[in-house]
């Protein structure tokens, strides 16, 4: 019975060092960096993904492609939020608060429980904030 | 001491992806991210320990209705293969109950939760699988009569033979493969959230039993797959991932009208009792209109 057990704790430290040596390699062949919205198209694909769906009438790309924002037909607001190395669509609640800071735009209450996000839309940003 | 043949791949599976990280790298960087990967190794090894500690009551489970039943199979060479079809035909129930009763869906959800599909997501396995009850789904075969141990190593060789199709470095398999046997364009399929494909390819081994009960769908090159759930978590938090679908489930439970409460339980996923929701059909139905909206 002791003699399982130690081999059982055997086995459970080995995997431990295995899988801190995968995720360091990981990191070491660069595959910490965050992800990147390139193109309109590759973002209004993502916003359709959102639950319960989102028809993207109108979008805003971060400058650096770290998210977007975008409006449907209904007047809706979505945000792309990034996630390691992807994106999270999630629709806006009503309350949600937006405001700008030169070209950033900041959103509060993007959905419940998220920190405050912050999208360098460039010269749109203010045009964002009259929208919420 | 049960034989367990997943202990023994566990250093297969490390050098394999060890190397699809080598493989990622310059063939496709956006396959891997490392906090991602962390948290399905995390989850893997959480499972391990989940898995040790009730093993003892499956096998237990498994040993009784083996000694209620009248049949006996026995260790006949010819029971493995036949034990090991009918097992994967058993996970073949167990799989598309998982995705369709939301009490089995909050179990098995955690292996759906990465947005990324490679060899690491295959590790992603459930913690509260006994709990869940989905055991339930091996017995049959010990009321037919095999031997608890055989039931059991037959599902240690059919979750190994599932590891290595959790890849997108294999494009198609030889099309007879591809008929037949489970591959990566298959069971990609089934991990993704594109509208056409969810609920499809619940196959562990064989893809026969999604072609045979109308599951089945065939992957498209054209249309680029999305992987994770419907409602992406956006957590690299392992314990988030593991039991957000249960907290979920008493929320809805304690929310919802006296009539509506069981049904929060077993009906499918994206369920509501208020319409307020989406399940994977209707999702799919909206998508088949926009489809027709636009060619129109």
């Amino acid at each position: 019975m002791a003699q399982a057990m130690d081999s059982q704790m055997l086995q459970f430290a080995g995997s431990l060092a295995a899988i801190a040596a995968v995720i360091a390699l990981a990191h070491f062949l660069g595959f910490s960096r965050g992800g990147r919205v390139a193109t309109e198209t590759e973002a209004r694909a993502l916003f359709a993904l959102a639950p319960g769906g989102f028809e993207t009438v109108e979008l805003c790309l971060d400058e650096e492609g770290r998210g977007a924002i975008a409006r449907d037909s209904a007047g809706r607001l979505a945000v792309l939020l990034p996630h390691g190395g992807q994106f999270v669509a999630r629709v806006l609640e009503p309350g949600a608060r937006l405001t700008a800071d030169g070209d950033r735009l900041s959103i509060e209450g993007s959905a419940s429980g998220r920190k405050p996000v912050t999208l360098h839309l460039g010269n749109a940003a203010q045009g964002w904030t009259n929208q919420a | 001491m049960q034989f367990n043949p997943v202990t023994f791949a566990i250093p297969v599976f490390v050098a394999l992806i060890v190397a699809e990280l080598l493989w990622a790298r310059r063939r496709q960087p956006r396959a891997y991210e490392s906090r991602d990967t962390a948290t399905s190794l995390a989850i893997g090894l959480g499972s391990t320990v989940a898995g040790g500690l009730t093993a003892a009551a499956v096998l237990a489970m498994l040993v009784w209705a083996h000694s209620a039943t009248p049949l006996s199979i026995g260790w006949a060479w010819w029971a493995w293969p036949l034990c090991f079809v009918l097992d994967d035909l058993a996970y073949y129930t167990f799989h598309r109950s998982a995705h369709r009763v939301r009490w089995f869906w909050a179990s098995h959800v955690n292996h759906h939760s990465s947005q990324h599909y490679n060899l690491s997501t295959a590790l992603r396995q459930s913690w509260t699988g006994f709990f869940a009850a989905s055991f339930i789904f091996r017995l049959p075969l010990a009321f037919a009569g095999f031997e608890p141990g055989m039931i059991l190593a037959c599902g240690g060789f059919n979750l190994i033979y599932q590891f290595w199709i959790h890849t997108e470095s294999i494009k198609r398999m030889p099309h007879w493969f591809e008929a037949v046997m489970n591959t990566p364009s298959h069971h990609r399929v089934h991990h993704a959230v594109n509208a056409r494909y969810l609920d499809r390819n619940y196959a562990g081994t064989f893809i026969i039993w999604d072609k045979l009960f109308g599951t089945f769908a065939a992957e498209d090159d054209a249309d680029q797959i999305r992987y994770g759930i419907v409602h992406q978590i956006g957590s690299f938090n392992p314990l988030k991932v593991v039991f957000h679908e249960w907290l979920a489930i008493a929320r809805d439970v304690w929310r919802a009208p006296w009539r509506h409460k069981l049904s929060y339980l077993w009906r499918e996923p994206g369920w509501s009792h208020d319409g307020s929701r989406e399940t994977s059909d209707m999702i799919r139905r909206r998508w088949n209109a926009a489809a027709t909206d636009q060619k129109d």
